[in-house]
């Protein structure tokens, strides 16, 4: 019989510790208890043995309080039972709480359960169980990279019906219910980018738009012309003069992703330039699969690519290194930063292996010329990169903004920095045989520094932070975008096996606890994305955003990519 | 040309946005940043001080640092250290000229708050960098002011007045809904509500700016011209507001009070000096209290924490050695001036 009811009782046991612990008169004291029981058992103060005063207590409760006075909710915290006084003035978490503690009398305890008590961190585990890593497959993941390319290209079809309303992509989506909804009118250059690069070297456009034949093509042709519309040249402001316009020519606004520019931006180029020179690579697929009419774009693409090729190169800094802007004569100066020059160095490497500077008529001398000043603008790069690094405990290191000191800026920075450059120094492993041996103990230097400083926390972010550039100057107002850290890790650490198994040169291998968080955030990927709509969410906001579901396809792609390596190593 | 309910609904996210996750235009402290960058024209003469900015939750104060730190010469990514958690090994890691701290404010137990810009003066005196301390009015109060050695007050915070609203909401409508003049959402009488001119530096951007999306939630979905009226948002206070009243006596308090605002300060008007505690105490007699200690505690704290009453006094300890948090003089907030609307 005892053990039976025990068996019941442990059955039984998170609806009951719940209740007993919540017991209260009122529904919202029953809600207030419930809401300060995780708010107790949260709180790092109360597990020190020093414990913490009465104040302390009331001001970690204050924000669920309500209008109840201070007295009430000491009642109502001390009929949880959970804590003990440690001394007159000081309380601290009980280690374990007697069942005996919730009842009036020992008569009213069942005999098997009135020595029986329960450890604080078993409570802590019944009712806030950790979250469980869903067990995932290959086919999980394909499956998830599948609904993430659905999700981009539906975000092109929802816009397309709108199109006597929109120019284009929003940067941010309402999450609702039964359907997404554009928020905000302003296009953003990198929803459009993100998701039309994405899409167009996908062979995925026609996932969710299947049942709609002959829709493909128009909202392809549409979402081309859409993110055209964004370079600075069809929409140059009246008062620029021809030295203004020539110094622009070629860029690309950035729109709702850096409201306040006054000129095209390099961050807002190089996506424009990554998404323009997968369309023109893959037209050919993309007017016999969807039946694009690459009649209408396939010059105006081309051009568009060489001309924001040509004002990337315009904007390279004198070090070589890249910022959100250059002004004339570098009057006023911009920093570089590692995100804007790692994405513009990736963006020229892919621009140069497509086929845009294949020879082309009478402009043949003419592009040779642009793409040898891409090459030797990527050659510029890497010696800036190669001496702006430091050494720090034994590795070379960067900082966020190439000008900020190692000294003055955090490991985790530090260690952002060498994940974006990394992206960079990848792209120039790629392209340039003779630098690989240089390259790769660099790239080691990262990956060490990930190993030793990196620690899996899916709701850490990673800044990338920019001043836009306003008529006058560098705009005072800092702003920033957020990508999730884990993500930017990871995608750095798979590219970088990916790549140096596939090219050769030093071998970069992980160990096993590095692989063990790196599937961890896969996990946490497949967890956070929307199980229905197919998108991935601003880490800050919480909202759908292409860059965030791009980001997050890539990731999966890369581990899928991986997998053979690991068996095969 | 107008704005309509659906464009205004669409793009609330952008407009009314209070918190950092979205880059908002800048607008106006340029009193502000002018005075900053005098002062630290020439850093000699703070080394080893600080200069604080107090002024209320929710006014900007955070939002203005992390705007102007090219000025201070902080690093881009550079985040503050709390008040509350202090310690001298966190010190010791900071980098730079400055050390920036934030939350000195009653949100943070009145020990803490000692203990942590003792913590702090100490540090600056020892290495000569400066201290930036941001908080509420608790900072004005001596006896934690003390702490730092030959502090500045930061003068020329620029309120949140009717004409500063106006100029945000215009600002943010004209980027996001690229309108080049656009018209106004509210009306007279509800900016006269959400931002009295009597209320002067305590009227909060987070809570009014919160408010007007909430308003905008409850539009509806078409082409009509969107108008934020007085009575949309009167109706919205008394339909949707719960305060969650604990007692009986809470309940009599509040609406004996909303009848006091209605015949004595509708929407605000003449609570240039607000409403002392003996006032307040008054009133809470009219309901039965007959002790100051538990008119206290029912009253003034629970009001003052929920944000329904607002105080523009400084924080400090009273005699039985507690943290006043909020001390006179009172203002009722906007929910309570709309509530009262009759």
């Amino acid at each position: 019989m005892a053990n039976s009811s025990l068996e019941y009782f442990h059955k039984h046991q998170g609806p009951l510790l719940f209740g007993l612990i919540t017991q209260a008169d009122t529904f919202p004291d029953t809600i207030f208890k419930g809401m300060v029981v995780e708010l107790l058992l949260g709180s790092p103060k109360l597990r020190r043995p020093e414990g913490a005063v009465q104040e302390d207590i009331l001001l970690l409760v204050e924000d669920v309080a309500s209008l109840r006075s201070r007295e009430r909710q000491w009642e109502l915290i001390l009929s949880l039972a959970l804590l003990e006084p440690k001394d007159d003035t000081h309380y601290r978490l009980r280690s374990e709480i007697p069942l005996a503690s919730f009842f009036p009398t020992e008569k009213h305890l069942p005999r098997y359960l009135k020595d029986k008590s329960w450890p604080v961190e078993i409570i802590w585990a019944v009712l806030f169980p950790p979250e469980i890593q869903p067990a995932w497959t290959l086919r999980t993941i394909r499956s998830a990279i599948l609904k993430g390319y659905g999700w981009l290209a539906w975000t092109f079809q929802f816009a397309y019906d709108l199109s006597n309303r929109l120019e284009g992509l929003p940067a941010f989506w309402q999450c609702e219910r039964t359907e997404d909804r554009p928020m905000g009118f302003v296009r953003a250059v990198t929803s459009m980018g993100d998701a039309l690069g994405a899409l167009a070297d996908s062979h995925y456009f026609s996932i969710t738009l299947k049942g709609v034949p002959g829709n493909h093509g128009p909202i392809l042709d549409k979402a081309i012309d859409w993110l055209m519309a964004c370079g600075a040249d069809q929409n140059a402001p009246e008062e620029w003069n021809d030295t203004v316009r020539a110094w622009n020519q070629g860029g690309f606004w950035p729109y709702d992703d850096q409201p306040e520019a006054a000129f095209p931006t390099v961050d807002a180029t190089w996506d424009a330039l990554l998404a323009l020179g997968s369309v023109y690579d893959q037209r050919q697929n993309l007017q016999e699969t969807y039946g694009a009419n690459i009649t209408l774009w396939e010059e105006k693409v081309r051009q568009a690519v060489i001309g924001a090729t040509r004002f990337l190169l315009r904007m390279q800094l004198p070090g070589g290194g890249w910022g959100v802007y250059r002004y004339p004569n570098d009057t006023p100066p911009l920093p570089a930063s590692a995100f804007s020059t790692a994405q513009t160095m990736l963006a020229l490497h892919l621009t140069l292996l497509s086929n845009v500077f294949d020879s082309h008529g009478d402009d043949k001398e003419k592009l040779a010329e642009i793409g040898k000043n891409a090459e030797n603008a990527l050659r510029q790069a890497w010696d800036w990169i190669l001496k702006s690094g430091s050494q720090c405990d034994g590795w070379t290191t960067w900082t966020p903004f190439f000008s900020d000191k190692v000294a003055d800026v955090d490991g985790e920075s530090q260690m952002r920095a060498g994940c974006w450059l990394g992206v960079g120094l990848l792209a120039l492993h790629r392209r340039f045989a003779d630098l690989r041996p240089n390259i790769s103990p660099l790239l080691t230097d990262i990956v060490a520094r990930i190993q030793k400083h990196w620690q899996v926390n899916h709701k850490k972010i990673a800044p990338v932070v920019f001043r836009v550039p306003m008529a006058s100057g560098p705009r005072e107002v800092a702003a920033q975008w957020a990508n999730r850290l884990d993500v930017t890790v990871v995608q750095f650490l798979l590219d970088c096996f990916n790549r140096t198994k596939e090219e050769g040169g030093q071998d970069i291998s992980f160990d096993a606890s590095l692989w063990n968080r790196m599937e961890i955030v896969i996990g946490n990927l497949l967890q956070e994305q929307h199980p229905k709509h197919g998108h991935w969410n601003e880490p800050v906001e919480g909202k759908p955003l292409a860059a965030a579901t791009m980001m997050a396809i890539q990731v999966l792609q890369n581990y899928l990519k991986a997998v053979p390596h690991l068996i095969s190593g | 040309m107008a704005i309509s309910n659906s464009e205004i609904k669409r793009a609330a996210r952008q407009v009314f946005a209070s918190s950092r996750g979205y880059e908002t235009p800048f607008y106006n402290r340029d009193i502000s940043k002018k005075e900053v960058a005098d002062h630290f024209a020439n850093l000699e003469p703070w080394r080893g001080s600080a200069l604080i900015i107090s002024a209320p939750m929710g006014t900007g104060k955070t939002f203005f640092v992390d705007q102007i730190k090219s000025l201070l010469g902080l690093t881009e990514g550079k985040v503050p250290l709390l008040v509350g958690e202090i310690e001298p090994k966190t010190l010791k890691k900071t980098k730079g000229d400055f050390v920036f701290v934030d939350e000195g404010d009653i949100k943070t137990s009145w020990k803490a708050l000692h203990g942590g810009l003792e913590t702090l003066g100490k540090y600056l005196k020892d290495t000569g960098k400066i201290g930036l301390v941001l908080g509420d009015f608790s900072l004005r109060n001596p006896d934690l002011s003390r702490h730092l050695s030959k502090p500045k007050f930061m003068n020329s915070f620029e309120p949140l007045d009717e004409k500063f609203l106006r100029g945000v909401l215009k600002q943010r409508l004209s980027m996001y809904l690229q309108q080049k003049n656009p018209p106004e959402i509210l009306s007279d009488e509800l900016y006269n509500v959400l931002v009295p001119d009597a209320y002067g530096p305590i009227n909060s951007f987070r809570s009014v700016l919160t408010f007007i999306n909430q308003l905008v939630q409850e539009l509806p979905n078409n082409d009509a011209a969107c108008l934020l009226t007085l009575p949309m948002a009167v109706d919205w206070v008394k339909n949707q507001f719960d305060p969650e009243i604990d007692t009986d006596r809470q309940e009599n308090f509040l609406n004996f009070f909303l009848d006091y605002i209605a015949q004595s300060h509708p929407r605000g008007t003449g609570l240039e000096q607000g409403i002392s505690k003996e006032q307040m105490y008054l009133m809470g007699k009219q309901v039965g209290y007959t002790e100051w200690p538990s008119f206290q505690e029912e009253i003034l704290i629970p009001f003052g924490r929920s944000g329904m009453i607002l105080s523009r006094g400084i924080p400090r300890l009273d005699e039985e050695g507690q943290f006043e948090r909020w001390p006179e003089p009172y203002f009722p907030s906007h929910v309570l001036l709309l509530w009262a609307e009759t």
